[in-house]
């Protein structure tokens, strides 16, 4: 609660200090807010400026303390790494860093809704900054068009869930989760209420960029500046899992005969289509997207086994350890590329010779993709793949096994390239981001040797 | 505790190789001060009773998995291997290049090193899959980064065939883990005697594959003859000498006691198969110019009658397989170096635009005879007693096999033979670089080997009296 309240106060304060123009100062301010709200997640969970039944609303528990520090953890890292793109005369940094923040709001309820309403104010608060965010590079024709295709998609979306939450709503008469899942027998039984959940989780699919529903993804995330798809990669994801989980793996888990297939063939779908389409890839965004609607595959392994605690934790590990990995990705490529939206693998080739520390970063985020030991890659997939076979998805888990060695196919390029081809590459000298590749680096080592330290914090929360 | 300090100390060398950069001298007292130490290990381990040596510490307490290693009879001499092959490569490396010395070769090979010892250690079976997996990486980026330009390609094909394997593994572990109610993934909790017959031959499978790849069984082998041929040779003596004896380490230790149905069931057909291979290498080793394809199609065949003793399940035939898979490594080992060197004096590894070069490097000639008396079995050296013992067994499994099998007797020495022939005898041809000769140090580590494969040729009792015991258990299910 607390930290929303913050959140939304230093956006405010951030559009105002807009008038300054001084990029450090709203950068700081933003840094500062970012980190209050982080702290006031585990102070905060009083009501502070907020009528009393709005409480009701929202539910900061352990669930959503995980998902929120995450959140907020990379959300900081994400604004430090943004400096570069805020310098570019055309970009109003006080109004990027503010909408970011506004995001941030929305990412914080999506994690804590408890009701129809404020998971739809949470969608739709995450949702338009981002759309604004999407086109923050004005002048790119690129930025423009990830914009517009994203408010399209993102708005058929977002009508979907609207139609399945009246849907719902028509069959039980209720707009509270809790409400719902115990609500008499007749309703749920109801054509009307399985059609509702059925649109909520289409919707919901499409949010977290679920084969078939994924076309957006490629196409926005290679349009958006670099910052941004770093941001909707990392926080975004974590936010819409965060959602898509609330629903389906804890309210409406106690129905599942009623979503669950359709879960399982997204699952599948994700794997495959992601994997596979990322192999033919020529720019490294558009197969970070791709390897992005892969990883929502493996993902939705812990929607389909709904084990508690176990499932929910790897979850929370899994998505911590994949920020991290395109955290350093990121960083390095900005340090090697600047702003440049539309890099392609090739230009990779020959890079240790210039920068053999942020080659060795990139090759831990991507071993830790393709969850080779040694990163926390591999230990995340453990911890998704284990219940699943507990829970005797045997396929599914055949079908995961086969796209991972896929996976290394395509993860194993950018490495290739980096070390092995020969090359000249025109890379900058700049290395601001140095620090974050180191963090970000340590953290996917540690979490790949000592993950009991990782997921004892997350156990912790 | 030995079995932790054995696994600590080459990651140690391995960080202070970092730190030591280019200084040549400094990495080769590291080299040996790997081998030096790792032998006082075992010895030490072995003197005071190897059942002393395990340590057991909960390493990811939510899956219950632990750090837990053990010196035992069955990996002793795997341990023992892995120090001597990657001392070779390492000693190999550092004096070729020591005007341009790669410390991020030595670096990585001291990790391969501890990585192994680890593997060969491992008494959880995730803690195994993950050294397992993690061992791959290091001779990866060896072979790509500094193999030829045709290994890039190579290396990863080797890369991506074995992750399919052992990702498959991976599965029947986890499916272990689910059905078998225990906590952890200790060797002796997952057994999988009380599942029904039918699951125990998916999970041999399962296993099998991730093993038979890394050997390589046939027909599992279209990886191997690329990576050894196109990365460069500190590797390919790490790939044929030590790693891929982790397939052969994974049968004996996990297939061979944990699946008995499985093998009872399958064991024939693979049997049959990697038969075909022992025979199937030999041949295509005949016909081979690239020096180092012939070594690594001999390599097939030899590692094809392993994988058949191991199926063959009787204590004559494992006894063999002990023997042969140190006989092996140090064989093949001394033969890489031993090509290597004659095609960097020679300027190629073509067997055709070789010839005569016996009268150039008397002391090279010598070594490569004895690897190669060692690699076709000859009586007293160390080759014989393994090959012996495991055409006992076979011919004790079945008659016919035991025949085929023994075919690969004839075979290798016409190949050996051949590859000696072209190379060392003959007419020299024109217009070669001047050859080097060998240097001290060469002959130290070309010594040590040819040592080995006399003194084990005629006192094999040393290595057998270590294992004979653990053999022995791994038959208990049988």
């Amino acid at each position: 609660m607390l930290s929303i309240t913050i959140l939304s106060v230093s956006g405010l304060v951030l559009l105002f200090v807009g008038f300054l123009n001084k990029i450090s100062l709203s950068r700081s301010l933003a840094v500062a807010g970012l980190g209050l709200a982080l702290v006031a997640l585990f102070y905060g969970n009083q009501n502070v400026l907020i009528p009393a039944d709005m409480d009701t609303q929202l539910s900061f528990d352990g669930f959503a303390l995980k998902f929120s520090a995450l959140i907020l953890v990379f959300a900081i890292f994400i604004v430090f790494l943004s400096g570069q793109f805020l310098r570019k005369e055309f970009v109003q940094s006080a109004e990027f860093l503010a909408v970011t923040t506004f995001s941030l709001v929305g990412a914080l309820m999506l994690t804590s809704f408890t009701h129809m309403i404020t998971l739809f104010v949470g969608l739709e608060t995450l949702g338009i900054s981002l759309y604004i965010l999407a086109g923050t590079d004005k002048k790119s024709n690129a930025s423009n068009e990830a914009s517009l295709k994203y408010l399209l998609m993102g708005a058929f979306a977002t009508g979907l869930i609207l139609f399945g939450m009246a849907m719902i709503y028509g069959a039980t008469g209720l707009l509270d989760f809790q409400a719902i899942a115990k609500s008499s027998k007749d309703s749920l039984d109801s054509g009307l209420f399985q059609i509702g959940v059925f649109f909520l989780l289409i919707g919901l699919l499409f949010k977290v960029s679920a084969a078939p529903f994924h076309f957006w993804s490629p196409d926005v995330y290679e349009g958006s500046p670099n910052v941004v798809m770093a941001f909707m990669a990392v926080v975004v994801k974590i936010a819409s899992f965060a959602a898509l989980f609330r629903v389906f793996g804890h309210y409406f888990s106690g129905f599942s005969f009623l979503w669950w297939d359709i879960v399982y063939y997204a699952c599948l779908a994700s794997l495959i289509a992601g994997n596979f389409l990322a192999l033919i890839q020529k720019t490294v965004k558009r197969q970070l997207a791709f390897s992005s609607i892969s990883q929502t595959g493996y993902l939705l392994f812990a929607i389909l086994v709904m084990k508690g605690n176990m499932a929910l934790d790897g979850l929370v590990f899994y998505l911590f350890v994949y920020g991290c990995s395109i955290l350093v990705a990121f960083s390095v490529i900005t340090d090697w590329f600047g702003t440049r939206s539309d890099i392609t693998l090739d230009e990779l080739k020959g890079a240790s010779k210039k920068d053999d520390f942020g080659a060795f970063a990139l090759t831990l985020a991507y071993l830790s993709m393709a969850g080779i030991p040694i990163t926390g890659g591999f230990i995340g997939k453990l911890f998704l793949f284990s219940p699943a076979m507990e829970a005797g998805l045997v396929q599914l888990l055949i079908a995961g096994i086969l796209s991972s060695v896929v996976g290394a196919a395509y993860y194993f390029r950018p490495i290739i390239h980096v070390w092995f081809s020969a090359g000249q590459p025109v890379i900058e000298k700049e290395r601001n981001h140095q620090w974050i590749a180191f963090l970000g680096g340590a953290m996917l080592l540690v979490s790949g040797l000592f993950p009991d330290t990782i997921s004892r914090l997350i156990a912790m929360m | 505790m030995n079995s932790l300090y054995l696994f600590l100390f080459p990651l140690a060398l391995s960080g202070m190789a970092y730190l030591s950069g280019k200084k040549a001298a400094l990495q080769q007292i590291l080299a040996l001060a790997g081998l030096l130490g790792s032998g006082a290990l075992l010895y030490l381990a072995n003197s005071r009773g190897l059942s002393d040596q395990q340590v057991n510490y909960p390493w990811i307490t939510s899956l219950g998995i632990h750090f837990s290693l053990e010196i035992n009879g069955l990996n002793f001499w795997f341990l023992a291997l892995n120090a001597l092959v990657c001392f070779i490569a390492l000693f190999y490396h550092i004096n070729q290049a020591s005007k341009n010395l790669r410390p991020d070769v030595v670096v990585l090979i001291f990790g391969v090193q501890a990585i192994l010892n680890g593997v060969f250690m491992a008494q959880d079976l995730m803690l195994f899959y993950f050294l397992f997996e993690a061992s791959i990486l290091p001779v990866y980026f060896i072979s790509s980064r500094y193999g030829s330009p045709a290994a890039e390609r190579a290396t990863l094909k080797f890369f991506l065939y074995t992750l399919f394997g052992s990702l498959f593994m991976l599965l029947a572990i986890l499916y272990l883990y689910a059905k078998s109610g225990a906590n952890d993934f200790l060797f002796s909790s997952l057994f999988a005697d009380n599942l029904p017959a039918e699951t125990q031959g998916w999970l041999f499978l399962a296993f099998f594959l991730a093993f038979a790849i890394k050997m390589p069984l046939f027909p599992f082998h279209s990886w191997q003859a690329d990576a050894y041929a196109e990365s460069p040779v500190e590797s390919t003596i790490l790939m044929s000498g030590i790693l891929l004896k982790m397939g052969i380490y994974g049968m004996l230790a996990i297939v061979l006691p944990h699946f008995p149905q499985g093998v009872t069931d399958y064991g024939h057909i693979f049997m049959g198969l990697s038969a075909f291979g022992v025979v199937y290498g030999a041949l295509i080793a005949m016909v081979q110019y690239d020096f180092r394809r012939v070594l690594a199609f001999s390599s097939l065949s030899h590692v094809g009658l392993i994988g058949c003793g191991i199926l063959a399940y009787s204590d004559v035939a494992l006894e063999g397989v002990i023997l042969q898979m140190f006989a092996h490594g140090v064989n093949i080992a001394g033969l890489f170096v031993v090509s290597e060197l004659i095609a960097s004096g020679a300027g190629t590894r073509d067997l055709d635009q070789m010839g005569g070069l016996s009268r150039q490097s008397f002391g090279l000639t010598v070594f490569f005879f004895i690897f190669l008396l060692g690699s076709i079995a000859v009586p007293l050296t160390n080759g014989f007693p393994g090959e012996f013992q495991l055409l006992m067994g076979l011919f004790g499994y079945n008659i016919y096999l035991g025949i085929f099998c023994g075919l690969t007797v004839i075979f290798s020495s016409v190949y050996m033979i051949r590859l000696f022939q072209k190379s060392m005898l003959g007419l020299e041809t024109d217009g070669r670089a001047a050859f080097p000769k060998l240097n001290a140090s060469q002959t130290f580590s070309l010594f040590l080997l040819a040592a080995l494969v006399l003194g084990l040729g005629l006192y094999p009792q040393v290595i057998s009296r270590i294992s004979n015991s653990a053999v022995q258990v791994l038959l208990r299910a049988y």
